[in-house]
């Protein structure tokens, strides 16, 4: 009796969803395109991919300062800058101009006394500017970077007016620039050949997503979760008297929850799939490839629906109606996707929040991506709906409003 | 103003009835604020370091600042299994011999390297990582090319060299500011707050546009006709906003880069009302709150890839000024005309 009217209560729901599924699956393909714009944004994760469209930055210097002319220049064409950015030179009323209109993403000024007050305890530092919280991790790199350059190039001017120097002192009758060229020679091939100084060893991600893989697992997972929200007409729509009067007729609300969430699993697992499918035919369109080898998509998707589908039944059954439901669910899936590594990868968050990410049931979910244990998502997933269960159980029985 | 009020009232009160709401919006600074505590203990690319030997290339990387975190690891196999295991994102190994090494790099011999750096994979965050590396060798480099070059050119002795060579202090030499003079947030955790927080008010409005089918289908403003008529449901959104907003404001303050309370309060205030608009427009092209709430995720998505909020947009720059949350981090100043733009598209569009 209690199967029959559990199996009941599953068509019924699924008819309520079906009802709903032609404007979701439009939803699921425009989200996918939305993603495809975001994930255009970091599809040159891997070095080496002069085709992306880059960063741009202005730089505000003294075109007659060598140094600074060198700098720049070097920031231009070193392998480590010029696929991530554009540098342009400008002056600084151009430069307020492009960051304000949105042309340029921040702007380097290097004062014309830069390199003169490089060695007192007085210097006058480059500044860079952005707009307050609108500049990225990529960015604030770019600007390391930067200032990397410009050490190499201050330490070769040092070095340079030393010799000038230590000759004039020593030797007044010669020539103090004899051997200048020769010196400046020396210094430029030390800059072109400072990766030299290391030798790399890549020693694979055994185990662990490789970059373009988290990404890829990062950017589906998020745009799954967010797809949740269109649900919201699902779960604002349960009628209450419904489920009163099914619990006191042999549904008691535990089952009606085990309904509900196996109808929402099956909505977000072939929603899943979808994004997984059109995520990866985006990627080969655009000769992309991910280098590691993913989960099978039917299994990264059944564990994609399954925390997705528990964490929702958990947050409409404690917030059902709209504008806050809505409110919850993104703030949930904000700051579980951050946490669980979908945006940077998890090793860039100190060490508490790398622990709480990887016990969340998102940053579970995620790691499933790589061929992680499926048994912490089955776990959360367990222990939602118990929730939820007890939940829908307690308001039933009028304990909760 | 008295009307005004009463109708804020009226749209404010449905929203507190239920504890729920209230307590959804103190959770959000109570996160922000979380995340603050959290980003003291700051994050970044993280490098083990093992070196054989000290050396002041090591020392000038302990003391920089920057989003690159070093620390120190006892022994190479260490620093490899930091790797490995993802602890680390990568390893610098100093070698004792690093110093010959340079030596031979200044004077053009074949080196091998004084560093064994060891990655998963090369990845561009790396790449730019590298480049910290070799400034901070490059000190030691510049200093024997130049002792080697006196030597050569003017038979010194390498020993007596030192005081003609400036050494440069290894100390901040970028100072980061944003535009209106501040400075800018520049935690990695925290740098994406107030997009995110862009995203929850776009959200929120979108849910109020949602919510104002059902007030349209039971004809609750029916009576309110004409001009007033057409703004009813973008003030209702805008008062929607407005709580949201409130705490938004005092999330920010946990932010770097915070304008002070009354500009922020009043950027806030125009990207509401732009919000508004935005989200009636979506109403009344929706037609439908299924249609709408099936379209919200990717109109979120697309918020969220059109926006200086993780990284960069890169979109023609008319695409990205149809782009409320853009507007609000980039050029605020331009919020309010396009939300009267888009209020007066929306009420062109029959319901």
């Amino acid at each position: 009796m209690v199967m029959r009217m559990l199996l009941i209560y599953i068509i019924l729901q699924s008819k309520r969803l079906l009802s709903l599924l032609p404007r979701l699956l439009i939803g699921t393909v425009a989200v996918v395109i939305a993603g495809a714009l975001a994930a255009g944004l970091v599809s040159g994760v891997r070095a080496g991919d002069e085709s992306r469209v880059k960063t741009r930055i202005g730089v505000v210097y003294d075109e007659g300062d060598s140094y600074a002319r060198a700098g720049v220049g070097a920031l231009r064409h070193f392998d480590s800058s010029r696929n991530e950015a554009e540098f342009i030179a400008m002056d600084e009323a151009q430069a307020k101009a492009g960051l304000i209109d949105g042309s340029l993403t921040a702007y380097l000024y290097i004062p014309g006394d830069f390199f003169t007050t490089m060695y007192s305890d007085d210097i006058n530092p480059m500044r860079f500017v952005t707009l307050s919280g609108s500049a990225g991790l990529d960015t604030r790199l770019l600007t390391e970077m930067a200032e990397s350059i410009v050490r190499l190039m201050a330490e070769t001017q040092a070095a340079e007016y030393g010799a000038v120097e230590y000759a004039r002192e020593n030797f007044p009758d010669s020539n103090p620039y004899e051997g200048y060229d020769d010196l400046i020679d020396r210094y430029f091939a030390a800059v072109l050949d400072r990766d030299k100084l290391y030798s790399v060893e890549i020693i694979g991600y055994n185990g662990n997503l490789s970059f373009a893989g988290h990404f890829f697992a990062g950017i589906t997972f998020m745009l799954s979760a967010f797809w949740g929200i269109g649900l919201s007409p699902f779960f604002s729509r349960r009628s209450r008297e419904l489920g009163n009067m099914l619990s006191v007729r042999a549904l008691p609300a535990p089952l009606q929850v085990a309904g509900e969430a196996t109808v929402i699993f099956a909505a977000h697992f072939i929603n899943a799939v979808l994004v997984l499918a059109l995520g990866k035919a985006l990627l080969d369109l655009a000769g992309v490839t991910i280098p590691d080898k993913l989960n099978n998509f039917a299994a990264v998707a059944a564990l994609t629906a399954l925390c997705l589908s528990s964490t929702e039944m958990l947050i409409f059954e404690l917030v059902p109606l709209p504008p806050a439901s809505l409110m919850a669910h993104f703030i949930n899936t904000a700051a579980q996707c951050f946490t669980a590594g979908c945006v940077y990868p998890r090793s860039f968050f100190p060490e508490p929040l790398r622990t709480i990410g990887a016990l969340m049931p998102f940053g579970a979910a995620i790691d499933c991506y790589g061929g992680g244990s499926a048994l912490a998502v089955t776990i959360w997933a367990i222990l939602l709906l118990c929730l939820t269960g007890g939940i829908r159980l307690a308001r039933q029985r009028g304990g909760v409003s | 103003m008295k009307k005004l009020l009463v109708w804020y009232a009226l749209f404010t009160k449905r929203l507190f009835r239920r504890p729920v709401f209230p307590i959804l919006l103190l959770c959000i600074p109570l996160l922000i604020g979380t995340l603050a505590l959290a980003a003291q203990n700051e994050g970044g690319i993280r490098v083990a370091v093992v070196q054989e030997k000290e050396f002041d290339a090591v020392k000038r990387l302990l003391d920089s600042e920057s989003l690159i975190k070093y620390e120190l690891y006892p022994s190479e196999e260490s620093a490899r299994e930091a790797v490995a295991s993802a602890k680390a994102d990568t390893a610098w190994i100093f070698r004792a011999g690093a110093e010959a090494e340079i030596q031979k790099l200044a004077t053009g011999k074949h080196t091998s390297g004084a560093v064994t750096v060891i990655e998963r994979e090369d990845t561009v965050f790396l790449h730019m990582a590298r480049e910290q590396l070799a400034a901070a060798l490059y000190p030691d480099v510049s200093f024997a090319l130049f002792s080697d070059h006196i030597e050569k050119q003017w038979g010194a002795d390498k020993s007596t060299v030192r005081g003609y060579y400036a050494l440069t202090a290894y100390k901040p030499i970028i100072a980061f500011e944003s535009l209106d003079g501040q400075k800018p947030e520049t935690s990695l955790l925290l740098m994406p707050v107030r997009g995110m927080l862009t995203l929850l008010l776009a959200l929120t409005a979108l849910a109020s546009a949602i919510y104002w089918y059902a007030d349209a289908e039971r004809g609750a403003f029916s009576r309110i006709s004409g001009v007033q008529g057409q703004l009813l449901p973008i003030f209702s959104h805008f008062c929607t906003l407005l709580p949201a907003a409130v705490v938004s404001v005092a999330a920010l303050a946990f932010t770097g880069g915070f304008r002070g309370w009354l500009t922020e309060s009043a950027q806030l205030m125009a990207l509401c009302l732009a919000l508004s608009a935005f989200s009636e427009l979506m109403r009344k092209i929706c037609r439908s709150p299924e249609l709408l709430g099936a379209l919200t995720p990717a109109v979120l998505v697309a918020l969220l890839a059109l926006s200086p909020v993780f990284t960069e947009p890169q979109a023609p720059k008319w695409v990205l000024y149809l782009v409320p949350s853009f507007l609000y981090l980039r050029n605020a100043a331009l919020l309010v005309p396009y939300a009267i733009v888009l209020a007066a598209v929306a009420s062109v569009i029959k319901e």
